[in-house]
C-alpha cells in the first residue's frame, strides 16, 4: 500500500501491542456478540491488553446525522467520555465507522474555542477535565498494522476464496485525511486478504454506500432497498463467497437487504457477511461455530468457512 | 449564474437572491459555497439522484435563489444518504452533507420532516432511557459466548449523562422531538 505524509504518520503512532482502549459499540454488543467475541480473541492472541469502561455512553453517530444531536450537544456527552478514556489509554480502537466518525468530529470540534468555552465547565462540575491528544484508531487500521503478527500466528488459509469488501461511508469519507488508506481507492483490507490467502474481489459499486445511509432504511425504506440492491447486483457478477466489512451498521444492512432483494427485485444472493474482526479471528484458529458463534448471522457462512484449509506449519520456510 | 449581489430583490428563476444564502453562511459552522461551479459532479455519482428527486446542484441553486420554503418543507432533503460522495468529488470541496443536515434543521425547526423522523423515535428514546441506542440485546447469544448478558451503564454516568444533556439542551429538544414525532 503506497501511503500520502499523513497517512504514514498515523500508521506509525498505531500501537502494535499492549494496552488499547475498546470503545465499545452499541449496535456490536447488542446484536452482534459474534464480532465482539471475534475482536476480543484476536486482540488478545495479538498481544493487545483490552481496556473498557462501563461509564462509557453511545457515540451518538445515529442521533448526530439524525439532526437530534447538535455539534455542541455530541461533543459534551463524547468530551465526557474521552475524559473517562483519557485515564485507560491514549490509543482508542474502535469496531464500528459510525464511533470512528463521531470520536473524530469530537476530537476536531473540541479544537474549536468556542465549543471549548462551553464544554469546559460542565465536564469541571462534573469532576472531569478536557482531554486531549488521543489516536482515534479504526479497528480495521490495527490489523493492518499487525498484519505481520497475524501472518505469523495464522492457524487458516483463506484458501483463494473470493471475498469483496465494504468500507462503509463514514469511514471512508466523514475524515478522509485521518485513515490510513486512499479514501477513494482503498486497499487496506484487500492487502489483508490477500496476504492471508484470499481473492479479492473488485466490482463497480465499490465506493456506494450499503443503503443504510444512516436512517435511510427506516426513513425511506424503498429508496434504501434500490440502492442496496445496485450495490448487490454490482457485487454479484463477480461471484463473491464472502463479504467483508468493517461496520456493524453495513454488515447489517448488506445482510438484511439480500431477502428482501430476492422478494423484490428477483435476484437471489446468499452471500455471508462477516466483519474484519470475525475474518481475523478466523485466520487466528478460533472456532467459527463454538467459539465464534458465525452461524448466528443470518445468512450463514460456515459452509464458505468449511472450504478453508489449515496452514502447514512450515518452520524451516518463512511465509511472507 | 453571474456573482453580483443585489439585496432584497424578490426571487425569480434566474436573479439570485442573497437573503437566504447569507443566513445560512452567518449563522451556519459552514464554508462559503458561493463558487459552486454548477457542474454537476456531486450529482453524477449520487446514489439518492440515480433513484429519486434528489439533486444536491438543484439545491444549491435554490438556496442561491432564495427558495427557502420550497427546499424547507420537500421531501426532496430527506432523500440523502449522507454518504459524502459528493464531498469528496467536488471540485470546490464544498461541505454538502453539513448543507443538507443545515436544511433539515431548519425543516425541524419549521414543523416538517415529522413524517419521516417518526420512523427513527427509538434511537432518541432508547438513548434517554438507557443512554445507549440499543433497541435490543441478544442476552442468551451474549451469555453462550461467555460474554456479560446486559450491558448497562452505572447510575454515576446515567446521572453525569442527564446533567450534560439537560445543560446542553439537548433532553429538551429530544423530549420535544418524541413529543412532535413520537406516538
Amino acid at each position: 500500500m503506497v501511503l500520502m505524509q499523513n497517512q504514514m504518520e498515523k500508521l506509525k503512532k498505531i500501537p502494535e501491542s499492549g494496552e488499547i482502549f475498546l470503545f465499545r459499540s452499541c449496535t456490536i454488543t447488542s446484536l452482534y456478540p459474534s464480532v465482539e467475541v471475534s475482536t476480543r480473541k484476536s486482540l488478545k492472541a495479538l498481544n493487545f491488553k483490552i481496556l473498557e469502561s462501563n461509564e462509557q455512553t453511545c457515540c451518538m453517530d445515529p442521533l448526530y446525522y439524525s439532526n437530534l444531536a447538535t455539534d455542541l450537544q455530541l461533543t459534551a456527552v463524547m468530551a465526557r467520555n474521552l475524559s473517562i478514556i483519557g485515564k485507560y489509554s491514549k490509543n482508542i480502537v474502535t469496531e464500528c465507522n459510525g464511533c470512528f466518525s463521531t470520536l473524530i468530529t469530537a476530537t476536531k470540534n473540541l479544537k474549536n474555542l468556542k465549543i471549548r468555552h462551553e464544554i469546559e465547565p460542565l465536564l469541571i462540575n462534573l469532576g472531569y477535565q478536557l482531554v486531549n491528544g488521543f489516536n482515534i484508531i479504526h479497528i480495521a487500521e490495527l490489523y493492518y498494522k499487525v498484519l505481520p503478527n497475524i501472518l505469523k500466528l495464522r492457524k487458516i488459509d483463506l484458501s483463494g476464496i473470493r471475498i469483496a469488501t465494504h468500507y462503509g461511508c463514514n469511514f471512508l469519507r466523514a475524515h478522509p485525511e485521518d485513515i490510513i488508506t486512499d479514501p477513494q481507492i482503498p486497499t487496506l483490507l484487500e492487502t489483508i486478504i490477500q496476504k492471508c490467502g484470499g481473492t479479492p474481489v473488485t466490482y463497480t459499486e465499490q465506493d456506494c454506500c450499503c443503503g443504510a445511509g444512516i436512517i435511510q432504511r427506516n426513513i425511506n425504506p424503498d429508496l434504501s432497498l434500490e440502492v442496496s440492491f445496485q450495490k448487490m447486483k454490482s457485487l454479484s457478477k463477480f461471484s463473491p463467497e464472502l463479504i467483508i466489512t468493517i461496520c456493524p451498521f453495513c454488515m447489517s444492512t448488506l445482510e438484511n437487504c439480500q431477502y428482501n432483494i430476492a422478494v423484490e427485485k428477483d435476484l437471489e444472493l446468499s452471500i455471508p457477511v462477516l466483519h474484519i474482526s470475525e475474518l481475523i479471528a478466523i485466520i487466528l484458529g478460533f472456532d467459527p461455530q463454538s467459539e465464534l458463534a458465525l452461524d448466528s448471522h443470518e445468512i450463514n457462512p460456515l459452509p464458505i468457512l468449511k472450504k478453508l484449509r489449515p496452514i502447514v506449519e512450515e518452520k524451516h520456510s518463512k511465509k511472507s | 449564474m453571474a456573482a453580483t449581489k443585489k439585496s432584497g430583490v424578490t426571487s425569480n428563476s434566474n436573479s439570485p437572491n442573497w437573503i437566504f444564502y447569507d443566513s445560512i453562511i452567518e449563522k451556519e459552522d459552514i464554508r462559503p459555497f458561493i463558487d459552486c461551479m454548477t457542474c454537476g459532479k456531486c450529482v453524477g455519482d449520487c446514489i439518492a439522484a440515480k433513484n429519486s428527486e434528489f439533486n444536491v446542484r438543484t439545491i444549491i441553486r435554490k438556496i442561491l435563489e432564495g427558495n427557502r420554503d420550497d427546499l424547507i418543507s420537500g421531501d426532496e432533503i430527506w432523500r440523502c444518504f449522507l454518504c459524502d460522495l459528493c464531498t469528496i468529488k467536488c471540485p470546490k470541496t464544498i461541505e454538502i452533507k453539513k448543507l443538507i443536515l443545515i436544511l433539515r434543521k431548519y425543516a425541524l425547526q419549521a414543523g416538517k420532516g415529522c413524517n419521516f423522523l417518526k420512523y427513527i423515535v427509538g434511537f432518541p428514546r432508547s438513548f434517554l432511557e438507557k443512554g445507549l441506542i440499543v433497541p435490543h440485546i441478544n442476552k442468551n447469544l451474549r451469555e453462550q459466548l461467555g460474554l456479560s448478558p446486559e450491558i448497562t451503564l452505572s447510575e454515576k454516568t446515567k446521572k453525569e449523562l442527564t446533567e450534560i444533556i439537560e445543560k446542553t439542551n439537548q433532553k429538551k429538544d429530544l423530549q420535544e422531538f418524541l413529543k412532535r414525532c413520537g406516538d
